[in-house]
């Protein structure tokens, strides 16, 4: 890779990080400027996005007379509405009612299809065919044809436009109709998880020529747009000739824009909304001993990771590091910081929705405060160590600093808790120069992204600064071999090497908390809200 | 001037005597923190997590099970040595600069006091936050952003006084004995800018007790886990619905002793006033 | 007896602080016919001010009527209210206040407040304003009318105050110290003009005033008002000549009356101070100091007694009471001695600059500079008393800052015992402050209000006379007798001292560093009268005792007469007249020194007021001067004229001619 490659591609994982919520905007445009990017360039990659990560299998629409009712849904306030910039989940959440992809993805991580009913791929797996759902009409009613999927993903990756998509595409040697109904994506290399990207928040597929994207709402999708009021709401209505038969469940889809999740969890309570996609801990707590309101939780591979760097003192003393996890009682942290919502962590990003990766075989050794003082004291520290936590002010995070504090308070680690904004924390890469510091990182659909990103040697933002030539080896195998039962096994030697020695503890996963009144049907919560389909959703 | 009567005057008013009743009762959980609070305030306990306040913890717990009347009462000390601190800092510092700048002149006093009214031209607030933004938060960083954002209105109000008495017969006849300058500055002008300086310490205390309390809410305070009062207002938000006494309980604590503190310094400035 | 326009029952008039009720008048009882002019007098905490708000019902809030009734034309002011009250107020209560700047509004032309207060709307109302301001002797009524007020003298403005209040016919007219703020020579022309215009339009007037020599030259009755009383009432000319009360008495002796001489003739004063309003004596409120109260006089409260049929007074003892004043001393001008003098000065000039506007300074042009002092020589000699006397702005003041070194001057040089001094008070060697002290105007801001008096009087001891703080503790009773002070004030606050007691600290104060010289800058003016006397006589005594040197600048040229041994007169920023005392007051010669005593005489010369700017190369005092000659005095400087004796003086006009008309006169 050269210089200008290595770039683009901190830049790439760094958007779908701004997606994932992690990063802010702003973190994200000073990473853009301390790479050398001009201003502009990172703004528009910062649009940038991933494929959901989980998409549970659909509930079957409820058979009827077709739609009827209305669903009124809190959103956060969107700021666009052209697919190609999409980022936010209320801009997301607007599109996929709108429009449609190629492909979705599901809760185990299954590609499904969507608009592509079929698809084939060759076996040097350069060539992929996918044929399209016949009798597919526009709102405008003009038919869907290949040209539209064509001209849609060449204007996704065409780098003269500057589209945040291009570099994500920028592996597609050519996009060809075949026929009306088929297209033919050729790439110039193997990419396995191509279809994902098909899958991508922005490949929602557009009429061709389409003049103002992001004014036109002419899509194929379950919705018509009847009135778009920013900052205020906007009104859609079920598109009768939607070519999945039983969608939409509801005649009217209301989407109400929220400045603040309090005010949309009162709305839900005071009945003037019926689903809210997305809260805080405590006002899901309190809306599940709200009567009529069913609370939603919904596990995704989202965590924080509370981290020691590894390559200078004292992280880089093997005792420390355990003497750390020996402080840690990641059950109680569970219960306290995340109410137990989600699930308990084991200091492995290889969560247990993974479920042919995740393994419980290596024992988590159990909380004993008093061993881990004496191993701070053979490693050179019989007074305990002092240390600065540094801790972004989102989330719950403070609060697991806290926890945390008090922990290890016991075991002679005093903690100094430093609480920073995000932007702070981000900004100018202060997070991967800290010590001991406590960072997020969102849902992935594959476990891999993880290991690259966070924990390889050298990787972009190995924070922990961890390096481990077995690890590494073990990552390498994961992320090549074409065996599963290979990289299941590697994946387990890598939970091992993780509770044994690295430099990482992951206390928790998240849970994505929404809530509805009683009486819909249908509803099925992801881990990102905005791929959620409302289009499901029966009142 | 007469203590006893100064003394009377002050608590004559019923509102005084309230305000002086309140700090006191304040006062004395900040100096006997540890013999009064039944629990440590920062100890948490995972099974006792909002608990609503009960004998055994009579303002209940927070959502890491602390007890929140211990978390007041060691706030207590927290913010009162805080905004005492700065308080009293910024007095001195400010009564020192008003005095002697304003006493010397010409140039210095020009451009001593031009740099103050730009500091000044911003809210306290929000110079508050544009310093600790530059320094990080941290108790000294906030004892010294007090110190940076009070003492020029200290500074400004001692200036107003000593003009005054600048002119008068006194200082000349002073000047008319080549008097040394620390004694005009200390024995002749000090005693005479103390009650306004009283007056503006018992003002600007209430002041710096919303400063320490507006800084912990917005986060760039006092950092977690101490007892910050604003803090546990900042921590609490969402709770709200699920635990309303852990948003009441530092609320009303810190309006408690804003208003009592505010009642003492109307107090400080009548007794001054009629005396 | 004429029916009186105002008659005063009974009065009496409260305050209110706090939960105190503090008595301010008790009793008060006095009527004034038409046209005709009472004089109140009395000295500062008397009541008589509140007197006059009472009887226009302009009491401040605070204040209220508790007894008595108020008389205008028989209606009761007291019980009268709103509408009726406001009517009266605009048809026939007037008042001319002592600050005509603070009674005018600054941001209305003159024009429009006169129309205003006449209640005019059309334009006969501009032409009756005009002629009315013409009445009051003002040149051009026209410029006035258009004038703010801030654009004109003091004088000016009073003369615009008294037109307000005479317009209509006035029932009552209440002067409260009306000429106060104004020089001596303004002063009597004002008062001329008042007494003309009460007699030409009759309304029952009070005249105000702590100035006992005023009141006498404008007021046919007069009452004295003491500690909230009146204590004595009768016509004028039988008040001066046969005063029936004790504090009357001690009132007129206190006054350094004309032909008294501080070495012949100690003043006397009353000792003590004034009761406050709530601490007052049982008996007769003067008991305290009254030198004839017995046991009687403390408890039981004298009567105000008719003892004659226009003449009451407040005193048990009146019968007993002898008056006559000390008789001049016989005239001698002292000679000059001939050692050298203690303190020269050589063309000493201050130059300062005015504040110009935003306007002016953008257009470029010069701050406008005013000359202070224009080249002033003047020769201090020891033992003696020099008297600097002059009007506001003649650079008195400015004169005494520059020798003391407060005040650097821009030209000219200082010297003391033949060294030059430095200009600035910093630059000079502790001796040399230590010989050079002065006393200020002010004595309520003498002195810090947060140190005992025995501080104040220590530290110059310490930092010039370079005694430790033990031996200067010492000295410390020494200095307070040395100004009839108990010893015990040392450890007093000044809060807990009067005006008088003040200025006798700040004296001892300066006195502390054992100067040669002491400048005294109107040391006595703020001071009434009784307490004036004392000061004045402690000055003598000190001079007396200690061969000290004074240089006395005051505007009072009775206490010039008195107390210095030389003069100087003054007239913006040059001496024109100097010389023994004797010999340039008796006769005046030159125009303005003779204008300046005149000012007193009834019947003396008056001057016009200050209007244009003096000529720059002529006499500075020829638009003023009464008898100027037509050129010459415009574009020539005027000699300076030997009198002999050391007296010398400024003036075109030959000193026999200037004698002749003096004999003449
Ligand atoms: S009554 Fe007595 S005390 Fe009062 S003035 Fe007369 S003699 Fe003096
Ligand atoms: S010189 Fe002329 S103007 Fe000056 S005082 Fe003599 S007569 Fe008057």
């Amino acid at each position: 890779m050269n210089q200008s490659d290595e770039r683009l591609h901190v830049l790439q994982i760094a958007r779908s990080e701004v997606l994932a919520g992690r990063m802010s905007r702003r973190a994200f445009l000073r990473l853009g400027l301390a790479l050398g990017l001009s201003a502009g360039a990172t703004a528009l990659a910062a649009c940038g996005g991933t494929a959901p990560a989980s998409a549970p299998t659909a509930a079957p629409a409820p058979a009827g007379s077709g739609p009827s009712g209305r669903l009124r849904v809190a959103s956060e306030i969107p700021v666009q509405l052209d697919p190609a910039f999409a980022s936010s989940d209320a801009e997301i959440l607007i599109l996929n009612h709108v429009y449609d992809y190629l492909v979705d993805i599901d809760a185990g991580n299954n590609v499904i299809p969507r608009l592509a009913r079929e698809w084939t791929i060759s076996d040097d797996g350069l060539r992929y065919r996918l044929t399209l759902a016949s009798g597919v009409t526009f709102h405008d009613g003009s038919p869907l044809t290949a040209a539209d999927v064509v001209w849609t993903f060449n204007r996704l990756r065409d780098a003269s436009l500057q589209l945040p998509t291009a570099d994500l595409y920028a592996n597609i040697a050519d996009i060809a109709a075949d026929g009306e109904n088929a297209v033919v994506f050729t790439l110039s290399a193997p990419n396995p998880f191509f279809l994902y990207d098909l899958s991508d928040n922005h490949a929602l597929i557009l009429r061709a020529g389409t003049a103002n994207p992001a004014t036109t709402f002419n899509g194929t999708g379950p919705f018509k747009v009847v009135e778009y009021r920013t900052e205020n709401r906007i009104d859609l209505a079920a598109n009768p000739a939607y070519f999945q038969t039983g969608k939409p469940a509801v005649a009217d889809l209301e989407i109400i824009f929220f400045a603040d999740q309090a005010a949309a969890v009162d709305a839900l309570r005071g009945g003037q909304v019926d689903l809210v996609l997305r809260m805080p801990t405590p006002l899901f707590q309190t809306l599940q001993q709200t009567a009529g309101i069913v609370a939603v939780q919904t596990p995704t591979n989202g965590f924080d990771l509370v981290r020691l760097r590894a390559d200078r003192e004292p992280g880089n003393k093997p005792e420390v590091i355990r003497a750390l996890k020996l402080a840690t009682d990641r059950q109680a942290i569970f219960r306290q910081v995340k109410a137990g919502l989600g699930a308990v962590g084991r200091d492995s990003p290889i969560g247990p929705l993974f479920s042919t990766y995740y393994s419980e075989e290596t024992p988590l050794p159990a909380r004993d405060p008093a061993a881990a003082r004496a191993l701070l004291a053979s490693a050179g520290y019989p007074d305990g160590l002092k240390l600065d936590l540094h801790v972004p002010d989102s989330g719950d995070r403070p609060d697991l600093a806290v926890v945390l504090k008090e922990q290890w308070a016991e075991a002679g680690i005093d903690i100094n808790v430093i609480v920073e904004p995000e932007s702070v924390y981000y900004g100018d890469n202060g997070w991967l120069e800290v010590d001991l510091g406590i960072t997020g990182w969102g849902s992935r659909p594959v476990p891999q992204f993880y290991l690259d990103v966070m924990l390889v040697s050298g990787a972009v933002w190995n924070e922990s600064h961890f390096s481990d030539a077995e690890f590494d080896a073990l990552a390498a195998t994961a992320r090549t071999t074409l065996d599963e039962a290979e990289r299941a096994h590697a994946y387990r030697e890598i939970q091992r090497i993780l509770i044994e020695r690295g430099p990482i503890i992951i206390p928790y996963f998240f849970a994505q908390l929404s809530a509805h009144r009683e009486g819909l049907r249908g509803y099925v919560a992801k881990a990102f809200p905005g791929r959620t389909d409302l289009a499901a959703i029966a009142v | 001037m007469n203590v006893q009567r100064l003394g009377r005057a002050f608590f004559a008013d019923p509102a005084t005597a309230a305000g002086t009743i309140i700090v006191t009762v304040f006062l004395v959980l900040a100096l006997f923190g540890p013999l009064i609070a039944p629990h440590s305030p920062t100890a948490q306990n995972a099974d006792l997590i909002r608990q609503p306040p009960s004998l055994s913890h009579p303002f209940g717990t927070d959502r890491l099970g602390r007890d929140l009347f211990s978390r007041i009462v060691y706030g207590a000390r927290d913010i009162l040595a805080l905004a005492g601190g700065g308080t009293v800092l910024a007095v001195i510092i400010g009564a020192f600069i008003g005095i002697s700048v304003t006493y010397l002149g010409g140039w210095l006093e020009e451009t001593v006091f031009r740099l103050f009214d730009g500091l000044l031209a911003l809210p306290a607030l929000l110079l508050a936050l544009i310093l600790l933004g530059a320094t990080g938060p941290s108790r000294a960083n906030v004892l010294l952003v007090m110190i940076l954002v009070y003492t020029p209105i200290v500074a400004r109000v001692v200036r107003s006084v000593v003009l005054a008495l600048k002119s008068r017969g006194f200082i000349e006849a002073a000047r008319m004995r080549n008097e040394r300058l620390g004694y005009i500055l200390w024995r002749e002008l000090l005693p005479l800018v103390a009650p306004t300086l009283a007056v503006e310490a018992a003002l600007r205390f209430s002041y710096a007790i919303f400063l320490v309390a507006s800084l912990g809410f917005l986060g760039v305070g006092v950092q977690p886990p101490s007892p910050d009062w604003g803090l546990m207002v900042l921590e609490a938000r969402n709770e709200f619905a699920l635990a309303p006494w852990s948003l009441y309980v530092p609320a009303a604590a810190i309006a408690l002793l804003v208003i009592g503190v505010n009642l003492m310094a109307e107090g400080v400035r009548r007794a001054i006033s009629d005396s | 007896m004429t029916t009186s326009v105002l008659s005063v029952e009974n009065l009496s008039v409260e305050y209110y602080t706090g939960r105190q009720r503090l008595p301010v008048l008790r009793e008060i009882s006095l009527s004034v016919a038409a046209g005709e002019t009472l004089g109140i007098v009395g000295e500062s905490g008397s009541g008589k001010s509140t007197l006059g708000l009472a009887i226009l019902r302009a009491l401040p809030a605070n204040g209220r009527i508790s007894v008595g009734r108020v008389l205008l034309d028989g209606i009761d002011l007291a019980q009268t209210q709103g509408a009726t009250l406001r009517t009266l107020w605009k048809r026939a209560l007037r008042l001319v206040p002592q600050n005509p700047l603070a009674a005018l509004n600054p941001t209305l032309r003159i024009g429009e407040q006169l129309i205003e207060a006449m209640s005019g709307k059309h334009p006969v109302a501009e032409a009756q304003a005009a002629a009315l301001l013409a009445r009051v002797q003002i040149a051009d009524p026209v410029r006035v009318m258009r004038s703010y007020p801030h654009e004109l003298s003091g004088g000016m403005q009073q003369r615009v105050m008294i037109a307000m209040a005479l317009h209509g016919a006035p029932r009552l007219l209440v002067l409260d110290e009306p000429t106060t703020s104004l020089d001596v020579t303004t002063e009597a022309a004002v008062i001329d003009l008042l007494a003309d215009l009460i007699a030409e339009r009759q309304p029952a007037s009070l005249f105000i005033s702590h100035n006992l020599g005023l009141v006498a030259r404008i007021a046919t009755r007069t009452a004295v008002l003491y500690a909230g009383e009146l204590v004595e009432i009768a016509p004028t000319a039988t008040l001066f000549q046969q005063p029936r009360h004790p504090y009357t008495q001690g009132l007129l002796r206190s006054l350094p009356h004309p032909g008294l001489r501080y070495d012949y003739h100690p003043l006397q004063s009353i000792e003590g101070a004034i009761p406050v309003p709530g601490a007052l004596p049982d008996g007769c409120v003067f008991a305290p100091r009254c030198p004839l109260a017995n046991d009687r006089c403390r408890h039981e409260r004298p009567p105000l007694l008719a003892i004659a049929p226009d003449h009451a007074t407040r005193c048990h003892y009146w019968s007993h009471l002898t008056f006559d004043l000390a008789l001049p001393a016989p005239v001698t001008a002292t000679a000059l001695p001939d050692r050298a003098p203690l303190l020269t000065t050589h063309r000493l000039t201050k130059t300062i600059a005015q504040r110009r506007s935003l306007v002016d300074a953008a257009r470029g042009k010069a701050a406008p500079a005013v000359q202070a002092l224009a080249a002033v020589d003047l020769t201090v000699h020891r033992n003696r008393t020099l008297g600097v006397v002059g009007e506001s702005g003649s650079g008195k003041t400015t004169l005494a800052r520059c020798i003391i070194g407060l005040t650097p001057p821009s030209g000219g040089t200082i010297e003391l015992l033949g060294i030059p001094l430095a200009p600035h008070i910093q630059q000079r060697p502790r001796e040399q402050v230590r010989r050079l002290q002065m006393v200020l105007q002010n004595p309520q801001e003498a002195l810090n209000p947060a140190l005992p008096i025995g501080e104040a009087l220590i530290r110059p001891m310490i930092r010039l006379g370079g005694l430790d703080g033990k031996t200067a503790a010492k000295q410390v009773s020494d200095l307070l007798r040395l100004v009839n002070l108990p010893p015990d004030y040392a450890n007093r606050r000044p809060h807990q001292l009067s005006g008088g007691e003040k200025q006798r600290v700040a004296i001892a104060r300066a006195l502390a560093a054992t100067p040669d010289l002491l400048v005294l800058d109107e040391a006595v003016s703020a001071l009434d009268v009784s307490v004036q006397a004392a000061v004045l006589n402690i000055l003598a005594d000190i001079k007396e005792r200690t061969g000290i040197t004074y240089l006395f600048i005051t505007h009072d040229l009775a206490v010039v007469s008195y107390l210095a041994d030389d003069v100087v007169v003054m007239y913006r920023g040059e001496i024109v007249e100097e010389g023994p005392v004797a010999s340039v007051l008796n006769p005046p010669l030159h125009p303005y020194t003779e204008a300046l005593l005149a000012a007193t005489n009834p019947h003396g010369v008056r001057l016009r007021e200050a209007e244009a700017m003096a000529p720059a190369t002529g006499c500075p005092f020829q638009p003023r001067c009464p008898r100027a000659l037509d050129d010459i005095c415009r574009t020539e400087k005027p000699p300076w004229r030997e009198a002999g004796n050391g007296h010398r003086l400024r003036c075109h006009i030959p000193l026999e001619e200037l004698r002749a008309m003096q004999m003449s006169g």
